[in-house]
């Protein structure tokens, strides 16, 4: 197929007569892959939550101003009319948008889409996704909800708390009180919505997808994107301004190693109290999901050349002490990245526990851009990553404040590119039924294709899933691509990835029949999609 | 010209190849969809090489210390290195590299002067109509007759609302010496030039002007053409009485059918629209340069949403967040409306087939305008020329250079055009324009400052009659090829001040001491 798109277009070019033909490249569809939905022009699929009950919850992230209304604001909505726990084995998939009416819409297979709340609305104490200072200056007005988690109240489920991630600089997080109407949409309910205060925890920064653990708790996460700690409080950074931002949300300079964690939030009914967990690493947090021996976490790390983590919490329900471990992958005979698995074995890091990490941390308050000396650092150095990896070190406070550089120096691989979602589904991982974790590579890439290191596939720019059988004590030792996206063509001006796959996937979860739910986030899509994957078509 | 376009096997910068067809047909690629170049915002200015002082860079990037500014790009650190993805690591404007010298030699001036006085604008309209375009229609009379369009305060003599200011134009492309004469117009929305009970009002309609000026200026008040209070029915002048105001205190909102939308510092109200028009550098018999009937590009812009400061603050982060990821940009394509580039506005252009009338541009060579259009840090709610309008009563009506001081850039005591010939280096960005140079620099290289301190910004901007049916006549060789795709400025001779490829692992920096603060508003 590439070689006859090159050759038409050498016609086109070398003749200039009008071209009839151009469709995109088609790639052999992947078994089992279903467009479930669409979301308008510009917005990302975010969100994606699955309730107890079947309800899916999911979100347009930034969706463009040009859109029609009301599709042209940040929006938080359900699937209405559609039971997730009993989805038809087969149906129709929804069409690739064609129209400007289809592109500004949001389009379903099944169901319909309900916007609950937009970016803006009024809520208790502001605006939703309004994040303000202690003076009640609003300091950003965010167009970008993520991750959704609900908690019921009430044991059927109908009515209960959404808490959506607003992924900014300072981050944010709203709760809003629902209650789901006769015709099966969502409303808010007399509890009203809010923005959560995290003063208490110094704010939070780009709060980005999540998972609800076994003990219905939100964990948001704190996408850190921050990958040199020294260029803190360089003020000639050139990505300094979040760091300004939260200054003035804070009123002080801010602590980097306050940042980049894991954020669970205690009595979600009640008071919703945020708590990070430090314990369990500080880098680009994409998601946690927690196994269900409510022990066990795995954690995606967001970015260029970053590291899969395992954390072993010492206690049942508490995540708050344990063991961080990082992977190390060897990759199998091959480099197609659409066909070729891992192996993985986890290099342990350290145990910590929260009390003396925190101790650690507040060693770093009150470092301002005055410290600042350009080629030295403020903070923990690549020298003290070393001396620790050495066994040199006093602590252990590089494993668990510069984590991914610590997962590094002890050998793990940290060469994936733009690691997505991990999930599991809980209630099939738990009896069995369901026994796999999957994963979303959002592109196979850079460290992952440049031929060195453990990573060493072909560039893949629509992404890979990929999935982990779950083993015993719920340990994962390979990682193997089940869908992959594509094909990808440069030159196109809209739909890079073929429309028949997936492009850049991001959010994921798992259905209780173990079909999985694939959202993207990806320009080389025009419309951004969402994937039903039967792996029942994979034999 | 002997060229062959191999597109490769997509993109990378190695697999480069230069050569290309005489002829591209971008209509055909359009509906291929197919772009040559995903990289196209950034312009060929980008690839101009320092030589370790040169700095032309500091008129686009710009970091400033006032974090209330909307424009919360922040990319002053972009005067100094080349900092780009991959694909942009090529240049693919490689119509700056081919030697047209004898092409341009063989047009003979007769053929170039009756192309650029014949007119084209007209025609767009009935050509739009007649292709059922869905979107803006050029709704202002007789534009191609430039100032004849419009009365002496600047308001279009059609009464469609359309408003054309005096401003100075932006170092250095848009200098005429460098290929180009333009105009701009801006138009409130309709309720902005009306009395609150709908009565349509002049008076209403300047001392909102007034306040869109003073709102994007940051000013706290400003001269007028003279309004009558009493039609407005507000003491505009602060003299506690309604009379007649010829100055204005800036309001917390706008005035008569728009008294409920308020003031936003460095943001233009919702609806507001703007017109561009580029043209040839026109020759009059006597010698005068001036701006011709046809236009190269008519370009249109329209606020769509207003976005606050905090509002922007997220996007500016995505935008960020993107370039981290060392993502491609990408751009919604509107239809017809135009593309949306994300900061609240949608973006047109027209441009000419291959015979000389306008069409609309393809999605690729729409893209070309977002990148100054969108993520730069200078700009002021995305526009470059009114905030650079000859400020109050003295700047409604038509573009006139001559008589234009060369006043400094706010916070500056040299004339703007001084300061940037001194940065630059030369009389464009790519510091290839020889006639600014024997002109206005010594011979060892340095600019003669008390030569250009006693110049208007028509004779330090304005080519001689020769070099400007010079610059007409290799863009006319660009509209024959309708290859704009690959560059659109004027070129003369080959370049040699820009690279064709920048190697990353080599690519120079700009020393700290030459990169420079600058605001794109003007003190008059």
């Amino acid at each position: 197929m590439q070689k006859a798109r090159f050759q038409t277009l050498s016609a086109v070019l070398l003749a200039t007569t009008t071209l009839t033909t151009g469709a995109a490249l088609a790639a052999e569809p992947t078994a089992g892959l279903t467009r479930f939905a669409t979301v308008p022009l510009d917005a990302e699929f975010t969100g994606l939550y699955i309730t107890a009950a079947g309800d899916l919850f999911f979100n347009a992230q930034h969706p463009a101003d040009s859109n029609k209304k009301p599709a042209d604001k940040g929006s938080v909505g359900s699937l209405v009319g559609v039971d997730m726990n009993n989805l038809p084995k087969s149906f129709d998939p929804v069409k690739v948008p064609e129209s400007d009416d289809e592109k500004q819409s949001f389009m379903t297979a099944l169901g319909s889409y309900g916007i609950i709340a937009q970016e803006g609305d009024g809520v208790k104490n502001g605006a939703l996704g309004a994040i303000a200072a202690a003076d009640g200056s609003v300091i950003v007005q965010s167009n970008d909800p993520d991750f959704n988690g609900f908690i019921p109240s009430v044991d059927d489920g109908s009515e209960g708390y959404l808490f959506t991630n607003w992924e900014d600089r300072p981050g944010g997080m709203s709760r809003m009180h629902l209650a789901k109407a006769d015709d099966g949409s969502w409303q808010v309910g007399p509890d009203g919505a809010e923005m959560l205060d995290f003063i208490d925890v110094s704010g939070t920064w780009v709060n980005c997808f999540g998972s609800v653990s076994p003990w219905n708790t939100p964990l948001s996460s704190e996408e850190l994107y921050f990958d040199e700690t020294a260029d803190w409080n360089n003020e000639g950074y050139e990505e300094h301004d979040g760091v300004v931002a939260l200054s003035q949300y804070l009123g002080a300079y801010p602590n980097p190693y306050d940042y980049g964690y894991i954020v669970e939030i205690e009595d979600p009914t009640g008071v919703a109290k945020p708590k990070k967990h430090f314990a369990m690493g500080r880098y680009s947090h994409e998601n946690s999901v927690v196994m269900p021996d409510r022990k066990t976490v795995y954690l995606s790390d967001d970015g260029t050349d970053v590291v899969f983590f395992k954390f072993v919490a010492d206690a049942e329900d508490d995540l708050s002490a344990g063991t961080l471990y990082a992977a190390k992958v060897s990759q199998d005979e091959g480099n197609e990245s659409a066909t070729t698995g891992f192996s993985i074995e986890w290099i342990e890091l350290a145990h910590g526990d929260e009390a003396t990490i925190a101790g650690w941390i507040d060693a770093y308050d009150g470092i301002t851009p005055g410290d600042y000396k350009e080629g030295e650092t403020s903070y923990i150095s690549d020298a003290d990553v070393e001396a620790w990896a050495k066994g040199e070190a006093e602590d252990d406070r590089v494993a668990f404040l510069e984590s991914r550089k610590a997962a590094a120096a002890k050998g793990a691989t940290a060469e994936f590119r733009k690691m997505e979602g991990v999930m599991i589904n809980a209630k099939g991982a738990a009896d069995g039924s369901v026994p796999f974790m999957y994963m979303a590579m959002s592109e196979v890439a850079k460290g992952m294709s440049d031929q060195e290191g453990d990573i060493q596939l072909t560039e893949n720019m629509c992404g890979v899933v990929y999935r982990m059988p779950l083993e015993a004590d719920y340990n994962v030792t390979r990682m193997e691509p089940v869908v992959a996206g594509g094909a990808y063509d440069e030159s196109a001006e809209v739909n890079q990835c073929a429309t028949d796959a997936i492009a850049n996937p991001d959010n994921l979860q798992v259905l209780s029949d173990g079909r999985v739910l694939i959202g993207e986030d990806t320009g080389a899509h025009e419309n951004n999609m969402l994937w039903v994957w039967d792996p029942a078509a994979e034999s | 010209m002997a060229m062959v376009l191999g597109f490769g096997a997509a993109g990378h910068a190695e697999e480069r190849t230069i050569e290309r067809p005489g002829p591209v047909d971008p209509i055909a690629l359009d509906d291929a969809n197919y772009v040559t170049n995903r990289e196209s915002v950034i312009p060929p200015q980008c690839y101009t090489r320092f030589f370790e002082k040169f700095n032309p860079c500091y008129t686009c990037h710009q970091t400033y210390d006032d974090r209330t500014r909307p424009n919360q790009m922040r990319d002053g650190h972009l005067q100094a290195a080349y900092n780009f993805s991959d694909a942009g690591l090529t240049n693919h404007w490689s119509n700056l590299f081919l030697d047209r010298r004898e092409k341009i030699a063989a047009i003979d001036d007769d053929v170039i002067r009756d192309w650029i006085d014949s007119e084209n604008y007209t025609r767009l309209r009935p050509r739009l109509e007649a292709e059922g375009w869905k979107g803006w229609l050029p709704d202002l009379e007789n534009l191609h007759l430039a100032a004849g369009a419009f009365d002496d305060q600047g308001f279009a003599k059609d009464g469609s609302g359309w408003v054309a200011f005096n401003y100075k134009p932006l170092p250095s492309t848009f200098w005429p010496t460098n290929g180009s004469t333009d105009d701009v117009m801006l138009r409130l929305p309709e309720p902005f030039r009306q009395t609150a009970d709908g009565t349509p009002s002049r008076d209403v309609y300047l001392a909102n002007l007034a306040a869109v000026e003073m709102a994007i200026k940051d000013l706290p008040e400003i001269t007028t053409p003279a309004i009558d209070e009493n039609a407005v029915g507000q003491d505009l002048d602060g003299d506690g009485a309604l009379g007649s105001a010829a100055t204005m205190q800036r309001p917390s909102h706008y005035l008569g059918g728009a008294a409920d939308v308020e003031l936003a510092t460095m943001l233009y109200p919702e609806g507001v629209q703007f017109l561009h028009s580029v043209r040839y550098v026109g020759v009059g018999e006597d010698g005068e340069i001036g701006v011709p009937p046809r236009m190269k590009e008519l370009r249109y812009m329209k606020k769509i949403r207003s976005l606050n400061p905090a509002q922007l603050r997220s996007i500016y982060g995505n935008e960020h967040q993107n370039k981290i990821d060392e993502l491609l940009p990408h751009f919604v394509d509107a239809g017809d409306r135009g593309l949306d580039g994300g900061m609240g506005w949608l973006v047109q252009g027209f441009i000419e087939d291959r015979d000389g009338a306008l069409r609309p541009q393809t999605y690729e060579e729409t893209t070309f305008c977002m990148g100054c259009h969108g993520t730069i840090g200078s700009t002021i709610d995305q526009t470059f020329a009114f905030p650079r309008k000859v400020t109050g009563a003295d700047g409604w009506g038509y573009v006139d250079l001559k008589g234009m001081v060369d006043a400094p850039n706010r916070g500056e005591t040299k004339g703007e055009i001084l300061t940037y010939l001194q940065r630059a280096g030369g009389g464009n960005e790519f510091r290839e324009n020889q006639e600014i140079q024997d002109l206005w620099f010594g011979p060892d290289g340095e600019v003669d400052a008390a030569k250009v301190e006693g110049a208007d910004v028509y004779t330090l901007t304005t080519p001689s009659p020769e070099r400007a049916l010079a610059l007409n006549k290799a863009y006319k060789l660009i509209v024959d090829e309708q290859s704009y795709l690959f560059g659109r400025d004027a070129v003369l001779a080959p370049f040699t001040n820009v690279f064709d490829v920048i190697d990353d692992a080599k690519a120079p920096t700009l020393p700290e001491h030459y990169r420079a603060a600058w605001d794109i508003r003007l003190d008059w």
